[in-house]
């Protein structure tokens, strides 16, 4: 994920933006896993900062859905819940899908190239990537300079990632990959209304399955 | 009443957050608290009758769905006026909508529909008075139920997160210009609805926004040139 860029930063914002960070990327690879109990001590220990900047960011957190506080009570990491994963993935393809039917006619060469570079290479070919700013939604949405909904899938996009990354198999990688490949090759001939398509397929037909499994699961444990 | 005082506290602090932020919501949508205008939490508290914590609470939320900006240590104000920032709202809104209609209409209930009559009729009526902040609500009313008909509960949270930008856009108008096409556009796409026309319903979704992304094209994005030097994602 890209770094919060603020204008005129005090150093009280940037020790909270750090705090944010180390918190976000830890959720997100699974050092913290989902429902794993959070105590102030032991992050203010952990990040070596004092309490207000852990709480500002643990609520930045909890407004994203990533964690959770009850007042006087206790702080969590948000667990998965099936229901919601699967109309949160729906919904941040919807996004995509729009982002990249209404793009497609604004790729530059450059961009075009880029995204046949993405393609050939395994590392940022991969699904996880490929939903950063270092992978072809990267591409799409800084040609578009839509900052609104930039702002919501940087919002949104984490959650997903974690579930991807939590994820009890690799379904959603091998399901991805065809549709990613579709996308690339119909945006690069200009074909609009197919690469939406493809990007609708990496989201209701590989992501979804991420919901599924954890339903599944779910439903073994009682 | 005495209550029991150990578990209360976080649900009445909940409640008094979420009394201040509508109170504060509608401040902002029907113009009480103008645009730019510096929010103190003195004057807050003192306006509100509670205490700091509530209203930091509800302005932070606030601040989430771009009603209110803060700066630590400079300034907490009302959001100004931003077109640009309000066109890629409604651009957003409107694929969230489309989606909605392609997917919703098909096997709406009669329910919804009646529903969606009423809002569209609102519209109407609005329109003709030219009562400008009635249209703006009807009309979010009318794709918000749409929503609300489907099973996507996050959908509808993104899309009513967006929602105070149209509003916003709308109270503003100085000659309301278009209005009656609004009211018309909508009678299409109810049309498309009672038929359960789904993809004709997107389509028409799609048509009625198309207008934003001409505008952001035309008027608001940067050239490419400008894009690298500071990039949106």
């Amino acid at each position: 994920m890209p770094v919060p860029v603020t204008e005129a930063s005090s150093p009280r914002r940037l020790i909270r933006d750090e705090v944010f960070l180390r918190l976000l990327d830890a959720i997100v690879d699974g050092d913290l896993l989902p429902g794993e109990q959070l105590y102030d001590a032991e992050i203010e220990r952990w990040v070596g900062v004092s309490r207000t900047p852990v709480r500002e960011a643990l609520n930045q957190l909890a407004a994203m859905g990533l964690v959770e506080i009850l007042p006087q009570r206790r702080t969590r990491v948000t667990p998965i819940e099936p229901p919601r994963l699967r109309e949160l993935i729906i919904t941040v393809g919807v996004l995509v899908s729009g982002i990249v039917r209404d793009t497609t006619p604004l790729l530059t060469e450059a961009d075009r190239d880029a995204l046949r570079a993405i393609l050939e290479d395994a590392d940022r070919s991969s699904i996880g990537t490929g939903l950063s700013s270092d992978g072809f939604l990267g591409v799409f949405i800084r040609r578009l300079d839509n900052a609104t909904i930039a702002r919501l899938l940087k919002r949104h996009l984490p959650e997903v990632l974690r579930a991807l990354n939590a994820a009890p198999s690799q379904t959603a990688h091998e399901k991805a990959r065809p549709a990613f490949k579709a996308l690339v090759d119909a945006a690069v001939a200009g074909k609009a209304d197919k690469a939406a398509r493809a990007a609708t397929d990496i989201f209701d037909k590989a992501l979804v399955t991420i919901a599924d499994e954890f339903a599944a699961s779910h439903k073994e444990l009682r | 009443m005495p209550l029991p005082v150990s578990d209360t506290a976080p649900v009445e602090r909940r409640l008094l957050r979420d009394v201040v932020y509508s109170r504060l919501y509608d401040g902002i949508l029907d113009g009480t608290l103008e645009p730019g205008e510096t929010l103190l939490d003195e004057k807050l508290t003192a306006w509100l009758g509670v205490s700091r914590t509530p209203i930091r609470e509800a302005l932070m939320k606030l601040a989430d769905i771009g009603l209110v900006e803060m700066a630590p240590n400079r300034y907490t104000r009302v959001a100004p006026i931003d077109l640009k920032a309000i066109d890629e709202a409604i651009y957003t809104t409107g694929l969230l909508h489309e989606h909605a209609a392609r997917t919703i209409v098909p096997g709406v209930d009669n329910a919804t529909v009646t529903r969606l009559d009423k809002a569209q009729k609102d519209v109407k009526k609005a329109a003709k008075a030219r009562d400008i902040p009635g249209l703006g609500h009807a009309f979010n009313d009318f794709f918000l139920e749409l929503e609300r008909a489907g099973e996507n509960s996050v959908l509808v949270t993104v899309s009513e997160g967006l929602s105070p930008q149209l509003l916003r856009y709308i109270s503003v108008w100085q000659t309301p210009f278009g209005v009656e096409d609004l009211a018309a556009a909508l009678a299409g796409i109810l049309a498309a609805v009672k038929d359960r026309d789904g993809a004709k319903a997107g389509d028409l979704v799609r048509e009625l926004y198309a207008g934003t992304l001409t505008q952001f094209l035309e008027d608001y994005r940067r050239r490419d040139s400008e894009i690298a030097g500071s990039p949106v994602f």
